[in-house]
């Protein structure tokens, strides 16, 4: 499963990603946009395409066919105007907030680890000559962004997502020429990305090393065949108790042989509700929780 | 807590100020906050409710790079209390919210259920919390209010100045009593303050064993006991905590340690009181900070409802502890200066 997920617009902006990172397009694409990955699966790249809506649809329809992963970091990176007075064409910018113009709406990404790059607030507009709002701070202006986050809402925390642009245009001036924009800010743009894609491998560094959600995914998966096995027997009130309290178990067990005792005596008091009443079952479920509540960190029959 | 790494982020990185702040009455006070983190990233935000209210936030990651909400307080701006909260006697009890969440990061903390992001939230418009609670005092006669139940302002201090904000405003009112309640060791930003008689300090305390455990980043007993008892020296105020108390192994040595070490210090009668009380939290708030720490092994433990509806630990040694230190404490002091929480 990809590690780090990187979205552009166009295969333009997405050029220097797929030199750097060895990326190709994959062979039986699963999704109706440019697909690319590196042969060992780490980093992929997807084109969205231009526009906040079909952003926001890429975004979404990947994340959806990936499983959960704290961990994860995904990206957007790509051309954007500035006001002249703000940034230099070719700047490179991090993104702290990013604005809907459309709905007002804003999204944060958090801002996590360490990057020289200066900060701005990026406003996502719905059309190039559109209308900006004043700003108090320095801002950049793209199409994309808020799309991108807004697909990211449903999966991800907002310490998993990293935006970063870099200026290729003013506002409110004549569009510029492509061949000459491109000319001007092709080497700048190859750079950043350069520098992007160390500040994605430090974030994703910094996500995985959270020691709080290693120890809860180790917990995770040592409960989770034994709470299988409860739900047969027992209501979901009663399953949820139990995963708290195995969990807690889990969480405090030393090492895996205590764990595993913990679940074979588990195991056979559960083998003896299989037949009974309710009311039985409901007995049993008291001495299993009594049973698997943790004596490591609490002193249970200390006096 | 894990070893920060060099690429993180320190704490207060970024100030998050909301828009309508930065022009206008609020563009001054602003000025002199963001003079107080000159390398920090300024974000123009909407609302503080826009940055901390989403329910993507991972609290764990925030955490360990929290930054700093600058908003104002809208609609109520002091809150009475819960049954379940000990009112110290004063029937007319109340809370006040200056600042939201907490430099420190303790694994059985309820702010964990409360908000879903670990930034902290200070709001600007102290004077009009006060101006409300004098408003209350006058209606109601007298008041007592806490205003470090949702944060630890004393550690924040001699970047915010919340407490001594407190002290200025309400120094003349004797019908309100204000706790501030803390876990820091920085009596120090007080101490240029006289102290006022209407203002109590209550500092929690635990068995060092407790503090490495369950009590991360906060300063150590020997740290927070040094400040109390300047605090005391300097004529404050000054409340015990020990709150929540917690059955860890081997706990009635280490309560007991705690208990010697406070006994050389000659503090038991120049204490305002002590309160003490278990582990507990509701039903929602509990459910909310497992989210927030999936891997809190005591905070899974917590299954067994308790007389006030709260949950809490099982095991008998819960009740033997409390048993254990209410009594450690009214040999120690007048049983009317020792409440049970």
């Amino acid at each position: 499963m990809p590690k780090i997920l990187i979205f552009c617009a166009h295969r333009w902006e997405a050029q220097p990603f797929l030199e750097r990172l060895d990326m190709h397009p994959v062979a039986k694409p699963a999704f109706p946009f440019a697909e690319f990955k590196q042969a060992n699966g780490e980093h992929s790249l997807f084109l969205t395409g231009q526009g906040s809506d079909r952003a926001a649809a890429v975004v979404a329809s990947v994340l959806s066919r990936l499983p959960d992963d704290d961990s994860r970091v995904v990206a957007n990176f790509g051309t954007s105007g500035s006001r002249r007075e703000s940034f230099e064409i070719g700047a490179s910018v991090l993104v702290n907030r990013s604005v809907a113009v459309a709905s007002g709406r804003s999204f944060y990404p958090d801002r996590l680890v360490r990057c020289s790059w200066p900060e701005a607030t990026c406003y996502t507009l719905a059309r190039p000559s559109q209308d900006v709002p004043p700003s108090v701070t320095s801002s950049v202006y793209d199409m994309e962004l808020s799309g991108v986050l807004s697909g990211c809402e449903l999966y991800l925390h907002t310490s998993q997502i990293v935006a970063g642009k870099v200026v290729s245009d003013y506002l409110s001036e004549k569009p510029p020429d492509w061949r000459e924009m491109v000319e001007a800010i092709t080497k700048p743009y190859a750079l950043a990305c350069q520098t992007f894609v160390e500040l994605l491998t430090a974030q994703r560094k910094f996500l995985n090393e959270n020691r709080r959600h290693l120890q809860a995914e180790t917990a995770n998966r040592l409960v989770t065949p034994s709470l299988r096995r409860a739900t047969d027997l027992f209501t979901v009130t009663q399953c949820r108790q139990l995963e708290s309290a195995l969990r807690a178990r889990a969480l405090s067990c030393q090492d895996e042989k205590t764990w595993t005792t913990t679940t074979e005596e588990l195991e056979q008091l559960m083998s003896e509700g299989r037949d009974n009443t309710k009311s039985e079952r409901s007995k049993l479920f008291a001495r299993i929780l009594e049973h698997v509540s943790s004596p490591v960190l609490f002193s249970s029959g200390e006096t | 807590m894990d070893k920060r790494s060099t690429e993180l982020l320190p704490p207060f990185s970024h100030l998050y100020i909301e828009e309508e702040l930065m022009v206008g009455k609020w563009a001054e006070q602003v000025a002199r906050l963001r003079s107080r983190f000159p390398k920090a990233t300024v974000v123009p935000i909407g609302s503080f409710q826009e940055l901390t209210q989403r329910r993507t936030i991972s609290w764990n990651d925030q955490k360990r790079s929290p930054k700093l909400v600058i908003a104002l307080k809208r609609g109520e701006l002091v809150y009475p209390c819960s049954d379940v909260a000990p009112n110290f006697g004063h029937p007319n009890f109340f809370y006040a919210v200056p600042m939201q969440n907490c430099l420190y990061d303790c694994e059985y903390c309820y702010l964990q259920g409360m908000y879903t992001s670990a930034n902290l939230v200070y709001f600007l418009n102290q004077e009009d919390m006060i101006a409300q609670t004098v408003a209350l005092q006058e209606k109601l006669g007298e008041v007592y209010i806490c205003i470090a139940y949702d944060n630890d302002i004393l550690a924040m201090e001699s970047l915010l100045g919340v407490t001594a904000d407190w002290v200025n405003g309400l120094r003349n009112h004797p019908q309100v009593t204000v706790e501030v309640r803390t876990k820091s060791a920085n009596f120090r930003s007080l101490k240029s303050l006289d102290p006022p008689a209407n203002f109590i300090l209550a500092w929690t305390l635990s068995p060092q064993s407790v503090t490495e455990r369950f009590e991360a980043g906060t300063p150590g007993l020997s740290s927070r006991l040094n400040s109390l008892l300047a605090a005391l020296q300097a004529g404050w105020r000054v409340r015990l905590c020990l709150d929540p108390l917690l059955p860890v192994k081997g706990w009635r040595e280490s309560y007991g340690s705690l208990f010697q070490t406070l006994d050389e210090h000659d503090l038991w009668n120049r204490l305002e009181d002590a309160s003490y009380g278990l582990f507990r939290m509701p039903k929602q708030v509990l459910r909310q900070a497992k989210k927030a720490r999936p891997d809190s092994a005591l905070l899974h433990s917590a299954q067994t409802r308790e007389q006030r509806g709260l949950l809490t630990l099982s095991g008998t040694d819960q009740e033997q502890l409390l048993e254990y230190v209410g009594d450690q404490l009214q040999s120690r002091m007048k049983p009317s200066k020792v409440w049970q929480t």
